[in-house]
């Protein structure tokens, strides 16, 4: 009862604060951007400039067959300004090297093509037809994007040459060059043939929606680590804590409706973002008690890390350090193919995934409620040592 | 060294002034006492005459400078000493004293000089963060003369230090003063106002109540009073009697000649009884 | 006035030395530079996975182990247990008459696509001598991932530089000595720039260290002291801002929150936002300043580009230094 009043209290307080509004603020911002500014699908960045030694005639014809086939779409002539420049261009197979040096800009108008996902009409990538072989080199090398010059042999085959950054991996390289080796009709017929076995669900979240576990993780649960901190020595300063001290409420009581109020905060303004991007494809009673179980964790750690210091000021290198620590994760959730073990022992590590299955809608149930339990527990030893901590500091 | 004319500060827009049209010269070599209870307006004044508050109303020069227009050159002839000390505490006494002499335009003192002046030789190498509240004080006090100021502010220089300390920081006040520094003394002990100041000026509700010489208040003010104690049916009695009035004058005469005198006294008035008696109302 | 301004710095520096926050803010860009440099090739190395059981043909595990990162298993079991963790990769088994590929289901359609490629390449017998292509190459080094990294990273150094501040600021004012500094002659603007210095030159040194440690020996260091210069004043604002109002610890807290939210945010937009949108990012300084610096870390950058990045987020960033200035001005008398 005692603890409903105090949380109630506190609640009333942060009310009144303008902190709350931000929270709430900043979660209406994002879901904005989320709905307005990041598309489903979003259409790939990526150029790809390409010159071709033949007839204008064959190269109709080339796309002419992808044109029918909706795999490309011609659009309006791009206007390209090159600058200035003079690289040196190696070639690999040969040994030789040529010195190219371009000393005025120059402009021109480059037929533009998009290659479409036939799945979901998203640009995979935009074509640019250019005259010269020059022009490809320095649109390469000033755009770091793929070039290629293709040349009609004598026999009709075409002859590729590709134009490397340098930086490419040996294996990307070794692709590139049987890439053309045989003709892409043969390779497809034998690419439908393939026989493919899925595990499990082929259920993924679209660009949206995967930005979703990121933000909750980031914005949401270890947001609590900081605010709790806010909160705290606010407090302190007030010499609210020193009159805590003398009611019969007990110190733990004190620390556990602070990060009530953050689990509060955190809730309000990670549904603002979950909801309307997520509809009902989450299982919101796990989404919430996961939720609630790492936000508590979260200000758990704060509160201990909290009790180092006797003044936000002091604490804000820590704070920060540890902030950006916690972030790392994130490059392993955004970059697929980076994974090292190292980062697994980072608690935002588990986190990013576990919402991502929750947000998928099928997650593993035992293994939420066991992370969730486990995130309860962790957050409830590290609060029993700050409030250890506490008790002998928070009232000096 | 200052004219201040038509002073008047206030620290919010109602009109509620901290001092009040307030107007007084201090003559070069003058050790000038600013007295009154916390709150009167001392702080703020001295404030204003030192630049950390900006003057709003009224003509002042410190030092030959104009504060209508602030020139940070000015400094380079003042000194101030802060109630509060203000040291770095991550420094030690030593460079602390350093720091400050290198932010000066002029000629400044040797640090272990002053070091050793406030009692604080053999500590220089030990960071300020080590040190007592009274240590500290005494840094700050050093550290006010470090570019050996024309004119010095002290704010209450003595306060919570204990007694033999106190006593030192008055002689050092008194050697400067011998040496010709202006100072202006902020203070509500009126025992040290007394004892150095030429004149003091007596500051409540933001204003100047008046402003003379420690012994002319005496004079104007102060009655010569005789406190005796005497044994009357076996117990101790004490009185204190007024030597002009006529009354007094004859009970003590009675006194004398009727019982037996443990202990008598002639005292003069404090400033403190006088103040209390110019204001109405005492120093704390 | 230089002298003064230079003793400040000498004394904040000496500070630094003695105080273990500081010290842990500056060497921290250092030691993730240093991270940095080893987990690169990781990070950078986009190289598809595929999983084979050892027992696999040799032939069939060289080919793929040309075109892809190849790990090996012992049993289908244990491939599948691999396939069915977080991170993204294809096994394939022999089951006759050809290669059956695995995967979990949620990958990237690119995975399947490219695994379903490679097997084509070695059923149809493709090999490295049917190629007739050639590569021309400009021979660059530094991948562009790792030039985002170390952009980010400079961009956290340059936050860092405003706690550099910040944290000085504390300190004057625990110590109470900022009414001691304003009785000297030295002014108010000659104290701002001397208690910003340490910041600025401790976050340039840590820059231009943290870049020669990633290999980045040959970009125009004029460009890049010139951006992180100017990007640094807004942070700088913030750093006083937060050190003169640390007794408002709730609005800190928004401070820190709002200066890390653009930072991100900026990253993010310039990143992931697709062109049409990129002027929606055009109010942050750090768009402009991780932009300028992308550019002259990828040596793509000219002095014209470079100086309107520059020149918007000075501007910028002056626009909310003149509308911070009477704060900050008021906070240190």
């Amino acid at each position: 009862m005692k603890m409903l009043s105090t949380y109630r209290k506190e609640m009333k307080i942060a009310m009144r604060g303008f902190y709350f509004y931000i929270e709430i603020f900043i979660a209406v911002v994002m879901l904005l951007i989320l709905l307005v500014a990041i598309k489903e699908n979003p259409d790939s960045k990526q150029r790809e400039y390409v010159f071709y030694d033949a007839r204008p005639e064959v190269v109709e014809l080339l796309f002419a067959k992808y044109i029918d086939e909706g795999k490309i779409v011609p659009a309006a002539d791009t206007e390209i300004v090159m600058k200035p420049a003079s690289f040196a261009v190696k070639n690999r197979d040969t040994g030789s090297t040529v010195s190219y040096s371009f000393d005025s800009a120059k402009t021109i108008m480059a037929r533009t093509m998009r290659e479409i996902d036939v799945d979901d009409g998203r640009i995979k990538k935009t074509i640019f037809l250019l005259d010269t072989e020059e022009d490809v080199l320095r649109l390469s090398h000033s755009s770091g994007q793929v070039g290629a010059i293709v040349s009609l042999g004598d026999r009709g085959t075409f002859s590729y040459r590709y134009i490397l950054q340098g930086y490419e991996t040996e294996r990307l390289t070794n692709l590139l060059y049987v890439y053309n080796a045989r003709s892409v009709d043969v390779l497809e017929q034998e690419m439908d043939r393939q026989a493919v076995r899925e595990l499990g669900s082929t259920e993924r979240l679209n660009a949206r929606e995967s930005a979703v576990p990121a933000l909750i993780t980031f914005a949401g649960s270890l947001m609590g680590f900081f605010i709790v901190m806010s909160y705290l020595f606010l407090d302190k300063d007030q010499g609210v804590i020193r009159a805590l001290a003398v009611t019969p409420a007990t110190v733990w009581m004190y620390l556990l409706s602070k990060t009530m109020v953050i689990m509060t905060t955190v809730l309000i303004s990670s549904s603002i973002v979950v909801i309307p991007v997520m509809g009902l494809k989450p299982n919101y009673l796990l989404f919430y008690p996961f939720l609630l179980a790492t936000t508590f964790a979260f200000a758990a750690i704060g509160l201990l890390v909290a009790s180092f210091f006797d003044s936000m000021s002091k604490s804000f290198g820590v704070l920060y350090l540890l902030m950006i620590a916690f972030m790392l994760p994130g490059f392993s959730y955004f970059i697929g193919s980076f994974d090292p073990v190292w980062l697994r022992f980072f608690p935002t590590y588990p986190i990013l995934y576990v919402f991502k299955m929750i947000m998928l809608g099928k997650p593993d149930v035992p293994y939420v409620l066991t992370a969730s339990a486990g995130f309860l527990v962790g957050g409830l030893a590290v609060l029993a040592i700050a409030n250890e901590k506490f008790k002998k500091t928070l009232t000096v | 060294m200052i004219t201040v004319r038509n002073l008047s500060h206030s620290y919010s827009k109602d009109g509620k002034m901290a001092v009040n049209d307030i107007s007084f010269e201090i003559e070069r070599g003058e050790t000038f006492g600013f007295l009154g209870p916390s709150g009167a307006g001392k702080s703020t004044t001295q404030g204003v005459l030192t630049g950390l508050l900006k003057l709003q109303k009224g003509e002042v020069t410190v030092a030959g400078y104009d504060l209508n227009k602030v020139r940070n050159e000015r400094f380079n002839k003042i000194g101030v000493s802060f109630e509060q000390s203000n040291v770095y505490s991550k420094l030690t006494a030593l460079e602390n004293l350093k720091y400050f002499a290198d932010l000066f335009d002029v000629p400044t003192r040797d640090p272990h000089e002053l070091l050793a002046l406030v009692g604080l030789e053999g500590r220089e190498k030990d960071r300020a963060g080590s040190f007592s509240k009274g240590m500290k004080h005494r840094l700050t006090f050093a550290r006010s003369m470090i570019n050996r100021p024309e004119l010095w502010f002290l704010d209450e220089p003595t306060t919570g230090l204990d007694p033999a300390i106190a006593a030192t920081i008055k002689d050092i006040i008194k050697e400067e003063k011998a040496k010709g520094t202006t100072t202006f003394l902020t203070t509500h002990n009126m025992y040290i106002a007394d004892e150095l100041c030429d004149r003091v000026a007596f500051i409540i509700d933001g204003e100047i109540r008046l402003i003379d010489t420690p012994r002319n208040l005496k004079q104007r003010f102060g009655q010569k009073l005789i406190e005796v104690e005497y044994i009357a049916d076996s117990r101790p009695v004490k009185e204190t009697l007024k030597t002009i009035d006529d009354g007094d004058r004859r009970k003590l005469a009675g006194i004398v000649t009727s019982y037996d005198i443990v202990t008598m006294h002639s005292k003069e008035a404090t400033l403190e009884e006088i103040f209390i008696q110019v204001t109405g109302r005492g120093l704390l | 006035m230089i002298a003064k301004i230079l003793r400040i710095f000498r004394r904040d520096a000496l500070v630094a030395t003695r105080d273990s926050m500081l010290i842990l803010i500056i060497a921290m860009p250092i030691a993730l530079a240093v991270g940095i440099l080893l987990f690169a090739p990781g990070i950078t190395d986009s190289s598809v996975r595929i999983g084979l059981l050892k027992d696999d043909g040799a032939e069939h595990i060289a080919f793929m182990e040309n075109y892809a990162q190849v790990e090996l298993f012992g049993s289908v079991q244990e491939l599948e247990r691999r396939v069915n963790k977080r991170d993204e990769i294809a096994g394939m088994v022999f089951m006759d008459p050809g290669y059956e590929i695995i995967v979990q289901g949620d990958e990237d359609p690119g995975l399947l696509n490219y695994a379903k490629f490679l097997n084509s390449l070695f059923t149809l017998g493709i090999t490295r001598e049917d190629a007739t292509a050639q590569m021309l190459s400009f021979e660059k080094t530094v991948p562009p991932l790792k030039t985002k990294l170390v952009n980010m990273l400079i961009l956290m150094m340059i936050m860092l530089a405003g706690m550099i501040i910040s944290l000085g600021i504390v300190e004057e004012k625990a110590d109470n000595t900022i009414n001691a500094i304003n009785v000297t002659p030295v002014s108010q603007n000659g104290f701002i720039v001397g208690k910003s210095l340490l910041g600025v030159v401790s976050t340039l040194g840590s820059i231009v260290v943290s870049l020669l440690i990633l290999g980045y020996r040959d970009i125009d260091w004029l460009m890049i002291l010139l951006v992180g210069l100017t990007s640094m004043m807004l942070t700088f604002i913030v750093g006083f801002l937060q050190g003169l109002g640390s007794d408002d610890v709730i609005a800190a807290a928004a401070g820190v929150k709002m200066t890390m939210l653009p930072i991100a945010g900026s990253i993010a937009g310039y990143e992931l936002l697709a062109e049409r949108w990129q002027w929606t990012m055009y109010w942050s300084p750090f768009y402009w300043a991780y932009k300028a610096n992308d550019l002259i870390l990828s040596k793509r950058a000219d002095w014209p580009t470079v100086l309107v990045c520059v020149g918007l987020v000075l501007g910028i960033s002056m626009l909310i230094f003149i509308m911070a200035m009477p704060k900050i001005r008021k906070g240190l008398s």
